[in-house]
């Protein structure tokens, strides 16, 4: 790829390295656009002062100036790749879902009962319906009778985020490890590896919904109206 | 340059060495009313002007001229007198005001206010003014944003940049050395917005941002005025000419607001004519209260939303600090600081922070003297209406600009040719409708084949570009956007293509004819005055107001700009003192 105004070769990145100008650069990966090592163990501030610095060189207020139309909509492209790729990786479990989808895994994705909630993830969905139910019916007394029930399975579930949390940590360090010591390439893992990944990116959704769920189910007030966002 | 465009009031900065200055009106005032005027010639004042001109026409005279692009034809229908312009919306988006005889769409009311601003800036200046940091609300949508920015170029403005004002009103509170985590709440007339934003030496990032227009303080105005009316009608019956009496309402109302805010108590009284007596009525802190506590609750929902936006508790940010009218009621800064968990920032001047900030954007824009970068934010969610009408958000409010997203569409039926996508926006807690896309010029293809391509790109100004593609053939869609508020993409175009060109010369000849319109104007609407207040005129004063206007008359053909923009000034200042009695006297002949 050649920079579209000084047309000296592009290494992978999101400024030219001889002119400075901002490339229209939407085929880069998150992890080149930000100029770093395909890790998902990242301090937030690092990657935070990463897409700072970048943004400082390519958002286009600053080639405002310039007084040409090419320039800024190649800078505003640039930003805007710029600005995606800080947001699926700014957070842990981001960065882990686009480690599947780069490598074309994210279509298996499934909701999933983790090992640890199998046996009383059907009470628990009992016990949230009857409490749903309540609120939207605005029965207080259901719903209170409930609460107790409630805030054990709570506990539960507060248990398997735990574990989850525990099996994450391990799928970090295995990945970072592979990435090892040539950080710009991608790492080779075993089939296992991402098996193991996909499974638990579901049972994290199932974990977070289910945490959602219990939330609102404890808090006593007007249900929201169908439609609503949060 | 720099235009704080607010609801009630208009403000012009400039870069001047290391700080900003500000444009003064022909008048030397700074604080520019946003207020239009159009004669049935199609002759336009504003600012000051036209404001203190109102009384002549109230129904030529539109008051804040910002909210038009907002405000829906029932809202403004149903203020009745206090809105005694014909009204209507043209294909379903855009209001249509008649001023000056004509009906005008909002969007050219706001062109010719911002033209008047542009001239106000160049008369004071002396230089053309091309580019423009233009303040907007919070709640604006993508698609009102894009009409401000349109607005703008029509006015005369070949480059311009939008700025949020809680955005605008930080910058000036960096610019005088805060840093840390702030929230920015900015109240005015017509709208609420409020930001939190992260300030470094070299970085201003705004985390969360939200808007409302259900809380601006003219409602309170509309409030207190409707009750009056009623308070006079009750009195004497039916009343004639009841937009003059409406208008005067309206601005003894907002005084008597300020007065209720600072003491707690204000009196209203107005002397009927023929002996018909005095209505009076006093009103107390505990109406105030009562007619503020939507607009209280509103906005406890707008800093709820914005502290959980951010992923923040009451009291994590640094500093609170507020600017706008409303603002300076004691009771509703002390609301926002509960709302918040903080205390207000002191010594700050809230009244210029939003202009002095866009103007230095300005600054940052030209790489002049500053190289802080601002990171702005979408103020609004966007989603895509899926199967079973269900929404799916795009783009989530809050996120970096510029940004984007692209959706991939396909036909449901046979050599299909058009499909239909409807967008949503959110920006409390419920999706709205934003715009009707439709794509067309689809090859025929079975169905489900074609790949239809659809961008939603949000530029650093929030204003959304969309473009659509089929994938498989590459090839280019005809696309219509229809927004729910706005105008029309083909509208867009079509208008955009219809700017006049920038001219490179005869700057010199269009101020002098822009002062001499004004000139002009000034004295017709003298003239039809002192006839209406022959019995009310004193001597001395039709003397001072007949040898200025003489003089004025004089200077206008010449060529001496300091002269024609004295005369003026001192023919206004000589004929204030009877357009104020003017207000009053029509008042009372009119209370009949
Ligand atoms: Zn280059």
């Amino acid at each position: 790829m050649k920079c579209w105004n000084c047309q000296s070769a592009l290494d992978e990145a999101l400024l030219c390295a001889r002119c400075g100008m901002p490339q229209p650069t939407e085929f880069l990966g998150a992890f080149e656009v930000l100029g770093l090592a395909p890790r998902l163990n990242w301090d937030a501030a690092e990657l935070q002062r990463s897409y700072e610095q970048l943004a400082q060189k390519c958002h286009p207020d600053l080639f405002w100036a310039h007084m040409d139309e090419r320039v800024l909509t190649a800078a505003r492209r640039a930003m805007r790749t710029l600005n995606d790729a800080y947001r699926e990786l700014r957070d842990p479990i981001g960065r882990l879902r686009y480690v599947l989808a780069a490598t074309g895994h994210s279509r298996e994705l499934t909701r999933t009962v983790p090992d640890g909630l199998q046996e009383s993830a059907q009470i628990v969905d009992r016990v949230l319906r009857t409490v749903e139910k309540a609120r939207s019916s605005a029965d207080r007394e259901t719903w209170e009778a409930h609460q107790d029930h409630l805030a054990s399975l709570q506990v539960q579930v507060e248990k398997a985020q735990e574990h989850s949390e525990s099996v994450r940590a391990g799928l970090v360090v295995e990945w970072d490890n592979a990435v090892g010591n040539a950080p710009m390439a991608w790492p080779q893992v075993s089939d296992g590896w991402y098996e193991q990944a996909i499974r638990w990116l579901g049972e994290r959704e199932y974990l977070d919904a289910l945490t959602t769920r219990m939330h609102t189910g404890r808090d006593w007030q007007e249900v929201s109206e169908a439609g609503s966002v949060k | 340059m720099a235009f704080d465009f607010g609801t009630s009031a208009s403000r012009i900065a400039y870069a001047r060495g290391s700080g900003s200055a500000l444009v003064t009106d022909l008048a030397g005032d700074a604080r520019i009313p946003s207020v239009l005027a159009v004669s049935a010639g199609g002759g336009v004042l504003a600012g000051a002007q036209a404001r203190d001109r109102q009384m002549l026409h109230p129904e030529h005279t539109v008051l804040s001229i910002r909210s038009l692009l907002t405000a829906s034809l029932e809202e403004l229908g149903e203020r009745g007198a206090f809105f005694p312009h014909q009204i209507e919306t043209a294909s379903g988006s855009m209001l249509r005001i008649n001023a000056g005889g004509r009906m005008r769409s909002a969007i050219e009311l706001v062109a010719q206010y911002l033209a008047f601003l542009r001239r106000t800036a160049e008369i004071s200046l002396e230089r053309p003014v091309h580019s423009a940091v233009v303040t907007v609300p919070v709640c604006f949508s993508p698609f009102d944003r894009q009409v401000m920015r349109l607005a703008a170029r029509m006015a005369g403005f070949q480059r311009v940049r939008l700025i949020d004002e809680p955005t605008a009103t930080a910058l000036a509170w960096v610019a005088s050395g805060g840093r840390g985590r702030i929230a920015v709440c900015c109240w005015g007339a017509g709208y609420l917005s409020a930001s939190i934003l992260e300030l470094k030496t070299d970085l201003v990032k705004v985390i969360a941002t939200a808007g409302t227009k259900s809380a601006g303080g003219d409602l309170i105005d509309l409030q207190i005025a409707r009750d009056f009316m009623s308070r006079i009608r009750d009195q004497v019956g039916t009343l004639q000419h009841e937009a003059h009496v409406a208008r005067h309402l309206l601005g003894v109302a907002e005084s008597a607001k300020r007065v209720l805010a600072e003491r707690g108590k204000a009196e209203i009284s107005v002397q009927l004519a023929g002996g018909a007596g005095v209505v009076r009525h006093t009103y107390t802190a505990e109406d105030l209260k009562s007619w503020l506590a939507p607009l209280v609750a509103e906005a406890e929902q707008l800093c709820d939303r914005l502290l959980s936006d951010a992923g923040m508790l009451k009291g994590d940010i640094d500093t609170l600090v507020l600017a706008g009218g409303m603002t300076r009621i004691a009771d509703l800064s002390t609301h926002l600081s509960g709302f918040l968990g903080r205390s207000v920032a002191e010594g700050f001047n809230a009244e210029e922070a939003a202009v002095l900030g866009a103007c230095m954007r300005a600054r940052i824009l030209n790489r002049d003297g500053s190289d802080l970068l601002v990171l702005d934010a979408l103020p609004c969610g966007l989603g895509l209406e899926g199967a079973g009408g269900s929404v799916s958000a795009i783009l989530e409010r809050g996120i970096a600009l510029p940004a984007g997203k692209r959706d991939i569409y396909t036909t449901y039926l046979e050599r299909q040719t058009q499909v239909a996508v409807q967008l949503f926006g959110n920006e409390g807690l419920k999706w709205a409708p934003l715009a009707r896309i439709e794509l067309s010029q689809i090859p025929p293809m079975k169905a489900g084949i074609p790949a239809l391509e659809v961008s939603f790109e949000p530029d650093e100004d929030g204003i959304l570009e969309i473009s659509a593609n089929e994938t498989t053939r590459s090839k280019p869609l005809g696309l219509d956007v229809r927004p729910a508020r706005g105008l029309a993409s083909s509208v867009v175009e079509a208008m955009l293509e219809s700017l006049p060109a920038a001219k490179e010369s005869g700057f010199q000849e269009e101020l002098y004819l822009e002062l001499r319109q004004r000139s002009r104007f000034v004295l017709d609407t003298l003239r039809e005055l002192a006839r209406r207040s022959v019995g009310v005129m004193t001597r001395d004063e039709r003397q001072l107001i007949d040898k200025k206007s003489r003089e004025l008359e004089e200077v206008m053909e010449g060529a001496d700009f300091a002269e024609m923009r004295a005369c003026i000034q001192e023919l206004e200042e000589a004929a204030r003192p009877l357009m104020q009695r003017d207000i009053d006297t029509s008042l009372l002949s009119l209370l009949q």
